[in-house]
């Protein structure tokens, strides 16, 4: 488990300091895969950078397992590194080595025997399935294969936490797709605890157990991803989670005018999250609170491995019944969002 | 008469190889702690880096011929002699070591900050990554810079022989200037055009061949 306490970091810049992050308190557990999304300039490079302490912070703690590493000095921070992996959104591999020789290099570092870092090459390279690319040299490699190579190398000494920079925003969407599930395998079968930041929504909906959302050097919402999804609070959270979910498509529609806007009643988006999916809920509503409900728009998908769907329904009748109709679906514990009143 | 071609073209190349090889031992170092005491590198440290550029930009800023004269003194203490192969060999050194310094530093810079950054990430230390990192990433660079001063000496090492140095230098000045055989001087002219041809190629192959393993050609 890592935990960041109050956060700080400021620059001394030209024009005076410059504060990359501020108020940062995240909880980060154990074995999952935590995404810290935001937009370009948001704070979310140094933020990762001062979880292995490449910067770092002003002001505030940081705690892995319970020990404070804001307190290590040099020597002890480059034990602490030894045991996390990093990989790049540029991958920074060694042009001077080979494929295997990339692999080697953090374990040559931390002084395991040749016999055990071939071993171990040997182990890993079928992982990341590039077993016949060892002695290549890295410039040869597509950048999916260098992203790769960036993987293995990063548990070549089985570290117990991963740090992802920006890692699949320079590939295209298929090695994309490619990387994103080795990670996730990565994470399922070694218990790794993966840390990543990006700013790409896809990311975050494809692999991501939790999310914080970084803007302007603050973190302005953490939650599980499905959470989020389902009921998200802030506006900037909102435009995120549409943006994956053909939520701009919805609103064009109505706005268009190809989703009529109802005279009464009420338009309404429900979204529904694992079990829930399953559940007959609309029919349910309209017999016991003797609403009408019309379906307008249907979307379903996959966060993660849970299924996610969303309806943009149309419920008229009696305002006070409409009005019980949706209460009683937020206790369902699916999201509701109100896009119209008539 | 072929022999003192000979003779005097070996002198040259030994006095060259040798000055440039010690150059590289103290030039290497210089180059490195140059940019590691840069400001965001491995070991920021202003006060070095400065000491160390103002000192290297003294050096290169004195003419060749003047630290010739002027180190005299210094290379008697050391060699025991102002004159010969050997005693042009201390101001070639001293002359070479800023000029490697500033190459090799160029070198150096040209390395991807983003791979250092990830050494940090795996805990590498500041020698680990100079030796691992560092150096290897930027040997294309480096022997480039060795062979451009290793050329450069060749010209200088003529200057050399002004003051008694040896090699082809000294005597196109006392054969071919002093006594007036032209074609002495022409034929030492010759000898070195193809001296630093020859070597310039080697090191263009060399490091092409480089380069061209690692995929970046």
């Amino acid at each position: 488990m890592i935990e960041i306490n109050n956060l700080k970091k400021v620059y001394p810049g030209h024009k005076g300091p410059m504060i990359a992050l501020q108020d940062v308190n995240l909880k980060i557990p154990k074995g999952k895969i935590f995404g810290i999304i935001g937009p370009s300039g948001a704070g979310k490079s140094t933020l990762i950078r001062t979880i292995n302490m490449l910067e770092r912070p002003t002001e505030g703690n940081i705690f892995i397992e319970g020990e404070d590493i804001t307190q290590y000095n040099e020597k002890k921070l480059r034990v602490l590194r030894k045991q996390m992996g990093m990989i790049f959104q540029h991958f920074n591999l060694l042009t001077s080595r080979t494929v295997a020789e990339n692999i080697a290099f953090p374990m040559e570092i931390a002084g395991v025997s040749k016999d055990n870092i071939k071993a171990k090459i040997k182990e890993l390279l079928p992982l990341v399935g590039l077993e016949d690319k060892a002695n290549t040299y890295v410039s040869n490699l597509s950048g999916g294969q260098k992203q790769r190579v960036g993987i293995a190398r990063a548990l070549a000494n089985n570290p117990k936490i991963l740090l992802c920079d920006e890692a699949t925003s320079a590939l295209d969407p298929q090695t994309t797709e490619a990387i994103l599930r080795l990670l996730n395998d990565i994470n399922k079968r070694f218990g790794l605890t993966i840390i990543l930041i990006t700013h790409e929504m896809h990311v975050i909906k494809e692999i991501c157990d939790d999310v914080a959302f970084i803007d302007s050097s603050r973190i302005i919402e953490s939650n599980s991803v499905t959470e989020v999804f389902t009921n998200p609070q802030s506006s900037i959270v909102k435009d995120f989670v549409h943006s994956v979910l053909n939520g701009d498509k919805q609103e064009r529609l109505i706005e268009e005018g190809i989703i009529k806007v109802p005279k009464r009643g009420m338009l309404v988006r429900v979204s529904f999250v694992g079990q829930s999916a399953g559940e007959p809920l609309v029919s349910e509503v309209v017999r016991r609170y003797n609403v009408d409900a019309n379906i307008l728009f249907g979307n379903i998908d996959t966060i993660k491995e849970t299924p996610f769907g969303t309806l943009i329904i149309e419920l008229t009748g009696e305002k006070g019944n409409i009005e019980k109709a949706i209460e009683y679906i937020q206790s369902k514990n699916v999201g509701i969002e109100v896009l119209h009143s008539a | 008469m072929l022999d003192i071609y000979l003779q005097t073209t070996w002198e040259t190349f030994y006095m060259v190889l040798v000055a440039t090889g010690l150059a590289t031992i103290v030039g290497i170092p210089l180059g490195v702690i140059l940019i590691i005491t840069e400001k965001e590198h491995i070991y920021p440290n202003a006060f070095i880096n400065k000491m160390i550029g103002a000192l290297v930009n003294i050096f290169r800023s004195i003419p060749f011929i003047i630290l010739l004269v002027a180190l005299l003194p210094f290379t008697k203490l050391l060699i025991g002699t102002r004159i010969g192969t050997e005693a042009a060999m201390v101001p070639l050194t001293v002359a070479a070591i800023p000029f490697l310094a500033r190459v090799i530093e160029t070198a150096l810079k040209e390395i991807d900050k983003g791979i250092i950054e990830a050494s940090r990430a795996m805990g590498a230390s500041p020698w680990q990554i100079i030796r691992r990192v560092l150096l290897p990433e930027a040997l294309p660079g480096i022997l480039l810079g060795i062979i451009i001063t290793f050329v450069s000496l060749i010209g200088y090492s003529a200057m050399a022989g002004a003051v008694g140095g040896g090699g082809l230098g000294d005597l196109a000045i006392r054969e071919g200037y002093q006594r007036n055989h032209q074609d002495v001087t022409w034929i030492v002219v010759t000898i070195l055009v193809v001296m630093v041809q020859v070597f310039q190629s080697f090191g263009d192959w060399t490091v092409r061949k480089i380069r061209e393993k690692r995929g970046l050609i």
